[in-house]
């Protein structure tokens, strides 16, 4: 407030917009309110045993340099999906799984899979969620040892089987690095597996691969009779 | 005395002493006057350039890159930059970075992740302002994705022009290859103006403005890497990039040979290469060999590198790999 305050100095204006805010806030409370008080405000704090999302894979921090806006960097996995970040979910798994506890919890009877029907589990081995996710916490991973492992700290989820990789990641030579590579010149970004890779179905996709290049010139279009065996 | 053939003088007709002007020889004569008269007119074509103003007296005058006083490549800069403004529209920001200390640049590419998408021979375009005005400026890109099929480097049945729906094909595999920057260089060796040459970071640049666009350095290469702008480059003034290197990214000029520098003008700075930034497969790898922490200095030390053309002797700062 004191910023725009000094943003504007007319008195008239200021009280306008201290009006608007406090009605703003006014709105928001009764909607909080009337949403019923079992459910905490978002900006509240998480229940005490459960923790705080680090931020979600859609809130990542700009990947490179910002200065660079003519270079596509966006990683593979954020342009194809996600699609219920992007439409405002807040990554807050909880909100949904703390009424409804994994099939597992039903014992032997198991109840039908009404939801995530999209998640195709294609992942190796893999046949439960609950072999990466968290049995009661889902908004983290599971360790070895039935510890949680957080969101932000995915990469060693993965790490748990794919060990190799995850030393060549380390080092730098699994996955891609943005931004600079002398680090006393600035910031380097380096993307997480799941940036790229989908979990559920973590083999590359194929894609549409750019026009060719056209060199030389005059051989544009090879005739398809010089065929490359 | 005898006689004596070698001595002997033959006789000759008055035609053949004193040659008069017969059409045959007047026609040899008047057509090599004009060939030193067409010769005369291209040698100082460069003046009429002055006096229309397509180029300046610095760069008719200059010395070459390496003679130049700092004063005097600032002076050529700021008339660059002022010439591509009046060009181009947008007004670059030139600038001339010197190599880095403690730096010799290598690079790495991992053929088992490079899926073919060509998204880096696309960022190279956007990076380097080359020509993108119509699709035959494609073939300017300094990358060059080959489609090779598994089981063999084949470098002979490989395809470059690979445009199936989608990549990676299941028996295919790709290799991009761009300017391997090599240690013994054939292409600065053959130059016969010393108008290009390896920096001490290891970069091979070309002083556009002292290439006279003989080619003999395309014709050295035997990766193929260099490119010839055999047209002025047509940009919109949203396509250019203005962050720009004297040595590296500025709108060429017709008529001159461009190649690879590793985006100079990104990493003298510190940043990484624009193929590396896009790349979706992180399959390129980045850094300073004089660095033993370094990224690249890792996959040479834990990965099986080759290098391309090895028996050619060219000792290329460029490795490829395969992995896991």
């Amino acid at each position: 407030m004191t910023e725009s305050r000094k943003r504007h100095p007319h008195a008239s204006r200021r009280t306008r917009r201290v009006e608007l805010i406090a009605g703003g806030l006014v709105i928001l409370g009764l909607w909080c309110w009337g949403q019923g008080n079992n459910q905490p405000a978002a900006s509240a704090a998480p229940p005490k045993n459960l923790p705080q999302v680090a931020r979600s894979v859609a809130q990542q921090p700009p990947i490179g340099d910002p200065a660079d806006t003519h270079l596509d960097t966006t990683p593979p996995r954020l342009t194809h999906g996600l699609d219920l970040v992007k439409s405002g979910w807040s990554y807050d798994c909880m909100e949904c799984h703390r009424l409804f506890p994994a099939r597992w919890h039903y014992g032997g009877d198991h109840r039908p899979l009404n939801e995530h029907r999209d998640i195709i589990l294609d992942h190796g081995n893999n046949r439960f969620c609950l072999n990466c996710h968290h049995p009661t916490n889902r908004n983290a991973f599971v360790d070895y040892d039935g510890a949680e492992i957080a969101q932000a700290d995915v990469v060693e989820l993965c790490a748990k089987c794919h060990g190799t990789i995850y030393r060549d990641w380390q080092a730098g030579a699994h996955g891609r690095h943005n931004g600079f590579w002398k680090a006393d010149l600035g910031d380097r970004t380096k993307l997480r597996c799941i940036q790229c890779h989908d979990p559920h179905s973590p083999k590359f996709k194929a894609m549409k691969p750019l026009p060719p290049l056209r060199y030389p010139p005059r051989a544009a279009h090879p005739p398809e009779t010089a065929a490359h065996p | 005395m005898t006689h004596d053939p070698q001595n002997e003088v033959s006789p000759q007709t008055i035609e053949q002493v004193y040659r008069p002007v017969t059409r045959r020889t007047f026609l040899k004569g008047a057509a090599a006057s004009m060939i030193g008269v067409a010769g005369l007119m291209a040698a100082l074509k460069p003046l009429l350039e002055l006096e229309s103003g397509s180029i300046t007296l610095e760069e008719l005058l200059q010395k070459r890159y390496r003679e130049l006083k700092p004063e005097e490549l600032k002076r050529i800069m700021e008339s660059l930059a002022a010439k591509a403004e009046q060009e181009y529209g947008v007004r670059p920001n030139l600038r001339d970075l010197k190599p880095l200390d403690g730096v010799e640049f290598g690079y790495a590419l991992n053929l088992t992740r490079c899926i073919g998408c060509r998204k880096c021979a696309h960022a190279c375009l956007q990076e380097n302002n080359q020509s993108r005005d119509d699709d035959d400026d494609l073939e300017m890109s300094y990358i060059r994705v080959l489609e090779l099929e598994k089981g063999a480097i084949n470098l002979e049945t490989s395809n470059m022009y690979f445009d199936p729906p989608t990549v990676p094909q299941p028996d295919k595999y790709y290799m991009p290859v761009q300017c391997q920057q090599c240690r013994h260089s054939p292409c600065t060796q053959v130059c016969p103006v010393r108008a290009t040459w390896p920096e001490k970071d290891g970069v091979i640049v070309v002083d556009y403005n002292w290439c006279i666009g003989c080619r003999y350095c395309m014709a050295a290469c035997p990766y193929d890497a260099r490119r010839f702008n055999y047209k002025k480059p047509t940009l919109k003034p949203a396509q250019i990039n203005p962050n720009q290197n004297y040595l590296s990214n500025r709108i060429r000029r017709q008529g001159v040979v461009e190649k690879c520098t590793f985006c100079l003008q990104r990493t003298r700075a510190g940043k990484y290469p624009a193929c590396l930034e896009v790349c979706p497969t992180g399959a390129r790898v980045f850094g300073n060999l004089l660095d033993p922490n370094s990224e690249i200095n890792y996959i040479l030390n834990h990965k099986r590198v080759y290098v391309l053309k090895e028996e050619v002797g060219t000792a290329p700062r460029f490795y490829y790999f395969f992995d896991k």
